[in-house]
């Protein structure tokens, strides 16, 4: 459930605020291949509103986020930069939050919630960068499944804290395949 | 019909009203105007004297009640040290030039000077007042990424 909440909390991050945790990229001369540059994030939606003074940005109405590493799908969606400019500090997706993204081994994840937000701020010289789904939020891969009151993924400490869980089912792998295949069927004779 | 001789004191006079710096010049081969410009805003002080947004549109007709029609339009803005930061390109637009308003129906494309953040939108309200750009109807931002910046591995 850790895994799938950081892989997921950590996409919808770097996909809005278009930041990067991985390795910087390599010079060519040391790998002769060139550098992988991420593609663009694209939102689309009805309508959107621009605050110049507050830069701030809202989109409203079938808002989709389409992104190398994620997608997200919502009906309102909040982005702001501080004043001094600089990187998003807050996103709020709401209503029908619909987010599918791949964890590290490429495994899809999907979570949904009534509303996620992603809050970014420098206090005292610490970085606090957190991630809370709320809302009914549910949070599915292949194997795992888990449900909460509220999942929130601290970024900075790479911990998350899911309120009131109430549901995890594991699924293993193999069992799955057999049962769907119909009964076992008996081992090869060595 | 006006000619354009009798249209440019009438651009003067009502831009006088204004409170921004505008200028156009009288078009060739129509009634319109030429080369509109207006600084709609400028730096707050000690930057006073750099404009922040500048609108521009390639033919001006003026209308009733302080309304401008512009073709060819461009709302460009600036940083304190005179550096492009934005440009929105429409094909037309109105100028609501006493209640400090550019609008239009039409296609809207936003771009900043360095390429990284595009913006499109059909239906657009810039108010200057209250520094509110609404884009009414399919609305698409991309946002491209410095080199350098990698995909998560």
């Amino acid at each position: 459930m850790k895994a799938l909440c950081i892989a997921l909390a950590a996409n919808l991050a770097l996909a809005l605020n278009g930041q990067t945790n991985g390795p910087a990229a390599e010079p060519a001369a040391a790998t002769n291949a060139p550098p992988r540059v991420r593609p663009p994030t694209e939102i689309f939606s009805d309508s959107s509103e621009f605050n110049l003074k507050s830069r701030s940005a809202i989109y409203i109405g079938h808002v989709r986020v389409l992104d190398s590493q994620m997608k997200l799908n919502c009906e309102i969606l909040t982005a702001s930069v501080p004043p001094s400019g600089g990187k998003i500090d807050s996103i709020i997706a709401e209503h029908s939050v619909v987010i599918d993204a791949a964890d590290e081994q490429g495994h899809p994840i999907h979570a949904t919630s009534d509303r996620a937000v992603y809050t970014y701020k420098i206090e005292g010289g610490v970085t606090n960068e957190m991630i809370t789904l709320t809302g009914n939020p549910q949070v599915r891969s292949q194997f795992v499944s888990g449900t909460g009151d509220k999942i929130v993924w601290n970024r900075a400490s790479n911990s998350i804290r899911v309120d009131n869980q109430h549901m995890i089912i594991q699924q293993d792998v193999q069992s799955s395949v057999t049962n769907a295949a119909g009964p076992a069927r008996k081992p090869e004779p060595k | 019909m006006r000619n354009k001789r009798q249209l440019w004191p009438i651009l003067c006079g009502t831009l006088a009203t204004l409170a921004i710096n505008a200028t156009a010049q009288p078009a060739a081969d129509s009634e319109g105007l030429l080369n509109f410009k207006a600084a709609l805003e400028n730096h707050p002080a000690p930057y006073e004297t750099q404009i922040k947004t500048l609108l521009e549109g390639d033919k001006a007709f003026l209308q009733s009640g302080g309304l401008i029609v512009l073709t060819g339009v461009k709302v460009r803005t600036f940083g304190t040290n005179g550096a492009a930061e934005m440009i929105a390109l429409a094909p037309h637009c109105i100028f609501d030039s006493g209640g400090r308003m550019v609008s239009s129906t039409g296609f809207l494309q936003v771009q900043s000077a360095d390429g990284k953040f595009l913006l499109e939108g059909e239906g657009f309200t810039l108010g200057q007042t209250n520094a509110l750009l609404i884009l009414s109807n399919r609305v698409h931002t991309v946002v491209r990424f410095a080199p350098g910046t990698v995909t998560q591995p």
